[in-house]
């Protein structure tokens, strides 16, 4: 259930324009719900790239909104700290939160949540089996994979790409990373649900729920970790993590971070830029015709989706010290946000940056990986699995219809969507 | 630091000029790159139409120009990247050879407009580089 009506584009667009500029916050969620986010962050780049919201749901914080600046943020892990936490946190989900789950520190979702020196080699005994080289060997199996899941989907019949494409892609590639039961799949996505939502939106019901579900995923990769660690070193995360000397004493509550960031990271990503494809492509239907006629344009129509959709719409940090970033003074413990999907629309940065053009002539010039230390170490594995899809979807299915209004996150974090009604009329 | 606007005016022009004489430099660049450092050749299997070697051959153009300039980022972001990298087992001397390398081929691009003043400025820069290549641990300030 969404609590949020459904609001015109014009109506959001009046409303951001008639809003006095210190009043803006651009972190709240009904605009990322509704879609209207643009007007906002259009404004903010034009009239105050580096913006503070003095008082909201999210306590006070700083918006990063042009190119360039996010660079200078997320470049300087030294002035800027990810280790109370990567993302804006409700302050009242949080509290909540704290009732059912007792108090855990901020932050603490993993290596994404350290800084230096303890984020390198955290980061490096996961990173291996995201590499180029180790995908090589992955490749063939998402290959049969994504191949089994097309060739299960219905023709001619209405069904949610979300859950039947979106979702079991990614809970395939996420099994096969941490060598999770394969019957079991389907908890990878559905935990990072539960960890993500707040009750009312997604699969939450209520925060007792939502508790259950996450000790429950802890218990489970607690489980894991004691098969791995008793184990001949693997190849998978959790092998990685048990024996490599850099990880294998870290607490259980590190431990439950980096699960916690794996999950999410490996999960929303990827499956919301996979839908976000489906979507842009119905939008734009002389891409999709120029995809058709070229599939040589798949990995550039995958980096403009990226750029386009900018799954992860922000990142955050904390000021270690006062720094000036675009002639505003930051001050030691404010809190920055890092809006990647404003940046990615950067007029000065990025040729008609609201128009989805999968020919662009940098089609890979976008920020949704981040820079910097926390560039998303996964990045590789997106990758290759949006271009594996597409592969084989252009394979089977001349069309992917969509036939329906998405429904959209409620969050200003990930920026994807619920479901995704289409029909794939005939198959090649 | 920044560079000596001088020095940043002639790595521009030289850049201005390779690249309206060579086109795209990708070829040659990433070519050379896994003559002297062939174990990198495996880290871009995916790359078959060399687009993502052209993004980040972009990306190191943009960065030199952000370095040799206002410096906002890019000494944070060579750091960065040498850490990154790491992970990925490509040790810091893959940089210095590559950033080495644009150097090169920019200056035979460059031809007969290849100046004393454009050397100059690049050897000077290199070895900035190569100070944050070296040194990727970010101090407080």
């Amino acid at each position: 259930m969404n609590i949020a009506t459904k609001i015109t584009p014009a109506h959001a667009a009046a409303e951001v324009a008639a809003t006095p500029l210190e009043e803006l916050n651009p972190a709240r969620v009904d605009r990322f719900y509704n879609d209207t986010i643009w007007p906002v962050f259009e404004r903010l780049r034009r009239e105050d790239p580096v913006h503070f919201t003095p008082d909201s749901e999210y306590g006070p914080y700083w918006s990063v909104t042009k190119w360039n600046d996010i660079m200078a943020v997320d470049t300087n892990h030294e002035a800027f700290s990810s280790a109370d936490g990567i993302g804006l946190a409700n302050l009242e989900a949080v509290a909540e939160q704290e009732k059912v789950m007792g108090v855990r520190r901020r932050g603490n979702a993993g290596f994404i949540t350290m800084d230096e020196p303890d984020h390198g080699p955290a980061r490096k005994a996961v990173s291996p089996t995201l590499a180029p080289t180790n995908l090589q060997t992955m490749a063939p199996l998402v290959r049969e994979r994504a191949g089994q899941i097309l060739d299960s989907l219905p023709i001619g019949q209405e069904f949610d790409w979300v859950d039947l494409v979106s979702k079991e892609l990614t809970a395939m590639t996420l099994a096969t990373l941490f060598d999770f039961p394969f019957e079991q799949r389907r908890k990878l996505p559905w935990w990072s649900d539960m960890i993500m939502n707040m009750p009312g939106h997604g699969p939450v019901e209520s925060w007792q729920q939502k508790g259950e579900a996450m000790f429950e995923c802890f218990n489970a990769f607690q489980e894991l970790w004691n098969q791995r660690v008793n184990a001949e070193p693997g190849n998978d995360l959790i092998s990685m993590l048990a024996h490599n000397p850099a990880t294998r004493d870290m607490a259980m509550e590190t431990y439950q971070g980096n699960v916690v960031l794996l999950i999410v990271g490996g999960n929303d990503t990827t499956r919301n830029t996979i839908s976000g494809s489906v979507v842009a492509l119905n939008r734009n239907p002389d891409q999709y015709d120029k995809l058709r006629a070229n599939p040589d344009l798949i990995l550039p129509m995958i980096s403009e989706t990226i750029r386009w959709q900018t799954p992860l719409a922000h990142m955050s940090r904390v000021a270690t010290r006062d720094i000036e970033v675009g002639g505003k003074t930051i001050k030691k413990a404010d809190r920055v946000v890092m809006w990647y999907i404003s940046g990615n629309r950067d007029e000065e940065m990025v040729e008609r940056p609201n128009d989805f053009i999968i020919d662009r002539e940098r089609p890979r010039q976008h920020m949704s990986f981040g820079f910097g230390i926390h560039r998303c170490v996964g990045n590789r594995v997106a990758e290759m699995q949006l271009t594996i899809i597409w592969e084989e979807i252009l394979k089977r299915f001349p069309e992917i219809k969509v036939v329906g209004e998405p429904v959209l996150n409620w969050s200003a974090f990930v920026h994807g969507y619920e479901s995704l009604p289409v029909v794939i009329p005939y198959r090649t | 630091m920044p560079t000596d606007p001088a020095h940043a005016e002639a790595i521009e022009l030289s850049l201005e000029i390779a690249g309206e004489r060579g086109g795209d430099l990708t070829p040659i660049v990433y070519g050379r790159l896994f003559e002297r450092q062939p174990q990198m050749k495996a880290l871009f299997w995916r790359d078959t139409s060399g687009a993502i070697q052209g993004e980040m051959l972009m990306r190191v153009f943009e960065a030199i120009l952000d370095f040799v300039r206002a410096r906002r980022y890019a000494d944070h972001l060579i750091q960065t990247e040498v850490v990154t990298h790491a992970g990925y087992d490509v040790p810091p001397d893959v940089f210095a050879t590559f950033f080495g390398l644009v150097a090169e081929v920019v200056e035979e691009t460059c031809g007969p407009d290849w100046t004393p003043a454009m050397a100059d400025a690049w050897r000077r820069t290199l070895a900035d580089l190569d100070h944050f290549v070296t040194h990727p641990e970010q101090v407080a300030v």
